[in-house]
């Protein structure tokens, strides 16, 4: 029953997240941004010839123009693998992100299973999971960081099932999880060491019988795993110098070199772990960059406060005592990486999110399970949470909540808790998913660059073979996304006759060519005589043009 | 400086009469650090809530003379305006007379409540966010008089007359100076709480009051000192974990305060970044709570064993002497 029951909660859950996470994934976020151009040129060079743009054949680290770092190979790999089964586009180039989301709403399901024990609270863990405004939005871009919260899920899931079952064999693919996670992302590989050691203090805490043997299988699974990583570390010790230097100047801890991590720069780190937690940023508005944050919810829905705050307050008594550990480790220590770097946007420390949500979960379960004084708190968050999200009258909320305080020694309160907060919530995505495939688009369009695509596309398909193309350099990411797209669609000798101009002039291309297709500001008086095709932007005024000659 | 915590532990030896020898001398040690201002009665009434909560002198000594170095009441209290000071004793003689709710009811403590909550009122007279605390201050009277057992709500009668006078006071005063209440309609009309954003933002400044260099290390500041003086991280963080920690027996008088420690702590802050200007003069009354609190925290650890409490406390005082030298200026 249980098993065929957790099957169709499984099915279920398969089916909604695709739908909601595939759903317009090419135009919604409405452009790429420098960063998944990045990664999707990583895996179309990668896809169609085995080898970076260096021409390095199984690269560990992909290297970027201008940035000597390289990007993580696993999921230019696996975006490489679709690239090879499908055709380019911008959903194809998410798609391995997509799935990750996919994948970690079925994993939260099987990690609040081996917690809880009931797949219906098990698959509201997984439903929370798939709602949660950040996990859905980074799931829906193009860049690896969301493969950290598979990764984590995964060590979670296969954790939590040794824990039940004492069978080390999972405790060794857990382990292999955390290894994975390593391949992965910049913050993963500050953290998987951290969950690592926490695995570590987990068996050791455990009866002293096969301790040994558990710990064996524990360290097994994560060396096999991060051996040919620590290989390759020892044969490019360089990289770690530029890790350390790209992190400690610009953007990251304040450009203060090294000192940003000693005296008075240190309690910045401190600052900044403190700062991940501001209840602002979790249930009101996100982060500050419209590329990841619609601005009109936190990374959570913000019914769900309510369960967190009851999760983390009773957690050692609503969890077993070694579940309670790992959960609450892990949330304490998720925002080690945003730490690190002094900056805490919410990409850097995504794991944290399976453990919000087991501490939701159980906090959900703690309120439906009612007590006079539970439902009488719960009662004030569901006015407060009802007065932001609803437009209803206060004397209407003031009454729900008096009647909802003189009930609440009642049997089925804290149902009527849960209920009234699952309302919220559906209310609250509602009105999000609503604004991120409607206005969000257009109001976001402008931090990914315009409608480059557009004109870029419109130029290729203007260009015969034989033809030169202009381009004008100050038009922000558009060298980047020229060299994806005509990569991408196969016009490499285009990008062979690109010439660039800017406003005191620039390269002039050569007699030999056919025609000229250019690519430049809209209202460009030098290319007036041109055949001009506006680019419409989405939030409307037209800011670029493709202008074409059919002499140079 | 271990002789020395020694000799405060054994402070409750002394008798009644010695010990306000040792606390009026603290006050006059007050006074030459301060000049005569309102940090004397401060620290007076500090030692008094200590004792009153946790019945040991020692701690309440300690307590005392924790405010007497912190470094917030010290440059507020040494500053001109006593805008930002004034809600400060006033409030701290609340949380004293609220204590009286930990003994049966007699003439004495329902006269004792009456005082302090006729007093409340005044203390919203300089700032007006203070005035939004005031029924915060109320909500948790009455929460610890509903948990005081032999308190009846006939017990209470002076002290809802003694409100009801101080309110008209406080409108009284207010409308003599012409300024009060007009600035808090304007607090109310920026602090719209009804309003999600607004309450975003005062949650997020809150929270930003609270971030852990503020608190207790700030690398501009004189020593290194942020609010507190960094040692008491340690026992302020016991504390909260042991408030935490739901207890069969509660101790004496602190875990009946926890309503009061939560609400001073956070309430200051939270009310005045309704307004979007948390400074550390609006949220003064964090200071004395949160000493409080480190003082629930170190009773906690002196629990943990004798060896480890005594060595603990003595690096604690340490740093903590060497820290307080640094911000008065010490060795210049």
């Amino acid at each position: 029953m249980t098993r065929s029951s957790s099957a169709a909660w499984v099915a279920a859950l398969g089916i909604l997240s695709a739908l909601l996470y595939f759903h317009s994934l090419g135009s919604s976020p409405p452009y790429l941004s420098i960063e998944e151009v990045a990664q999707a040129r990583d895996a179309v060079t990668f896809a169609a010839t085995g080898r970076d743009m260096d021409g390095r054949l199984l690269p560990m680290y992909f290297p970027e123009p201008g940035s000597p770092l390289g990007r993580e190979p696993l999921f230019i790999y696996l975006s490489a693998a679709v690239l090879k089964t499908v055709p380019f586009s911008e959903a194809a180039a998410r798609a391995t992100s997509a799935a990750a989301g996919l994948l970690d709403v079925l994993l939260m399901f099987v990690v609040a299973r081996n917690i809880f024990g009931r797949p219906a609270l098990a698959a509201a863990a997984a439903g929370l999971l798939m709602l949660t405004p950040v996990h859905f939005l980074q799931s829906r871009i193009g860049t690896q960081q969301i493969g950290t919260v598979t990764c984590v899920l995964g060590w979670l899931a296969l954790l939590t099932g040794f824990l039940n079952t004492g069978r080390a064999l999972r405790l060794f693919a857990a382990t292999v999880c955390l290894g994975v996670g390593m391949y992965i992302y910049n913050g993963g590989f500050l953290l998987m060491p951290v969950y690592f050691v926490l695995t570590l203090v987990v068996v050791w805490r455990r009866p002293i019988g096969n301790r040994k043997a558990e710990l064996q299988a524990a360290i097994g699974g994560y060396l096999c795993v991060v051996l040919p990583l620590f290989v390759w570390y020892v044969i490019h010790p360089e990289r770690i110098t530029r890790l350390a230097e790209y992190y400690t100047h610009g953007e990251y801890n304040k450009d203060m070199g090294s000192t940003g991590f000693t005296g008075g720069g240190a309690i910045a780190h401190l600052d900044a772990w403190w700062q991940c937690f501001n209840p602002d940023k979790l249930f009101f508005s996100g982060d500050a960059d419209l590329r990841f944050s619609t601005r009109g919810a936190g990374y959570f829905l913000l019914p769900l406060a309510v369960p967190m705050i009851a999760g983390v307050r009773y957690a050692s008594r609503l969890l077993r005592k070694d579940v309670a550990f790992v959960v609450v480790g892990g949330l304490m220590l998720s925002p080690l990486p945003a730490a690190f770097v002094s900056n805490d946007e919410a990409k850097r420390w995504l794991p944290f999110l399976p453990f919000a949500i087991i501490v939701a979960t159980a906090g959900i379960e703690f309120l439906r399970a009612g007590g006079r004084r539970v439902v009488e708190a719960c009662a004030f968050g569901i006015l407060l949470t009802a007065r932001w999200l609803t437009p209803l009258a206060s004397p209407l909320l003031l009454a729900a909540f008096v009647a909802q305080w003189t009930f609440a020694a009642r049997r089925r309160a804290g149902y009527v808790c849960v209920a009234a907060l699952t309302l919220l919530g559906a209310l609250q995505m509602a009105r999000y998913l609503s604004d991120y495939f409607g206005p969000y688009r257009i109001e976001s369009s402008g931090h990914y660059g315009g409608n480059l695509r557009g004109a870029i596309r419109q130029a290729i398909a203007n260009s015969a073979p034989g033809d030169c193309v202009r381009l004008d350099r100050r038009v922000y990411y558009l060298e980047d996304q020229w060299d994806l797209y005509t990569r991408a669609y196969n016009r490499l000798d285009l990008a062979q006759r690109t010439f660039w101009f800017d406003a005191a002039g620039g390269d002039e291309p050569p007699a030999s060519c056919r025609g000229v297709t250019t690519v430049g500001d809209v209202d460009d008086t030098r290319f007036s005589t041109w055949r001009k095709t506006p680019i419409p932007e989405l939030s409307g005024p037209v800011r670029l043009a493709v202008y074409r000659s059919a002499a140079p | 400086v271990a002789r020395c915590a020694s000799q405060c532990i054994a402070v409750p030896r002394l008798n009644d009469a010695k010990r306000w020898v040792l606390i009026g001398s603290l006050a006059l040690c007050a006074a030459a650090v301060y000049g005569p201002s309102l940090g004397v009665v401060d620290v007076l009434l500090m030692y008094l809530l200590a004792d009153r909560c946790f019945r040991h002198a020692g701690v309440a000594f300690a307590s005392g003379l924790a405010l007497l170095f912190a470094p917030a009441h010290i440059f507020y209290i040494r500053s001109f305006s006593v805008d930002d000071i004034w809600c400060l004793p006033v409030t701290l003689w609340w949380a004293v007379a609220v204590t009286a709710l930990f003994e049966p009811p007699s003439p004495g403590t329902r006269w004792m409540l009456a005082s302090g909550i006729g007093a409340l009122p005044m203390s919203a007279i300089r700032e007006p966010s203070a005035l939004l605390m005031l029924p915060i201050w109320i909500a948790v009277t009455v929460l610890m008089f509903r948990r005081s057992g032999p308190w009846h709500w006939r017990d209470v009668v002076p002290s809802a007359v003694a409100l009801v006078v101080g309110m008209a006071l406080m409108v009284w005063a207010s409308a003599a100076s012409a300024t009060t209440l007009g600035q808090f309609r304007r607090f109310l009309d920026t602090a719209d709480m009804r309003n999600m954003f607004v309450a975003a933002r005062a949650l997020g400044l809150c929270w930003d009051f609270f971030r852990p260099s503020h608190l207790f290390l700030t690398p501009s500041a004189p020593g290194f000192s942020g609010m507190f003086l960094t040692p008491f991280v340690v026992p302020i963080l016991v504390g909260i974990h042991a408030l935490a920690i739901r207890r069969a027996e509660p101790r004496a008088g602190i875990d009946r305060m926890i309503p009061a420690i939560v609400a001073g702590c956070v309430g200051g802050p939270l009310s005045a970044a309704m307004s979007g200007d948390v400074t550390d003069g609006t949220s003064l009354l964090t200071v004395p709570f949160g000493l409080l609190l480190a003082a629930y925290g170190a009773t906690v650890m002196r629990e943990w064993g004798r060896t480890p409490w005594r060595a603990s406390f003595a690096a604690l005082c340490l740093i903590a002497t060497i820290q307080a030298g640094a911000l008065l200026g010490l060795g210049r």
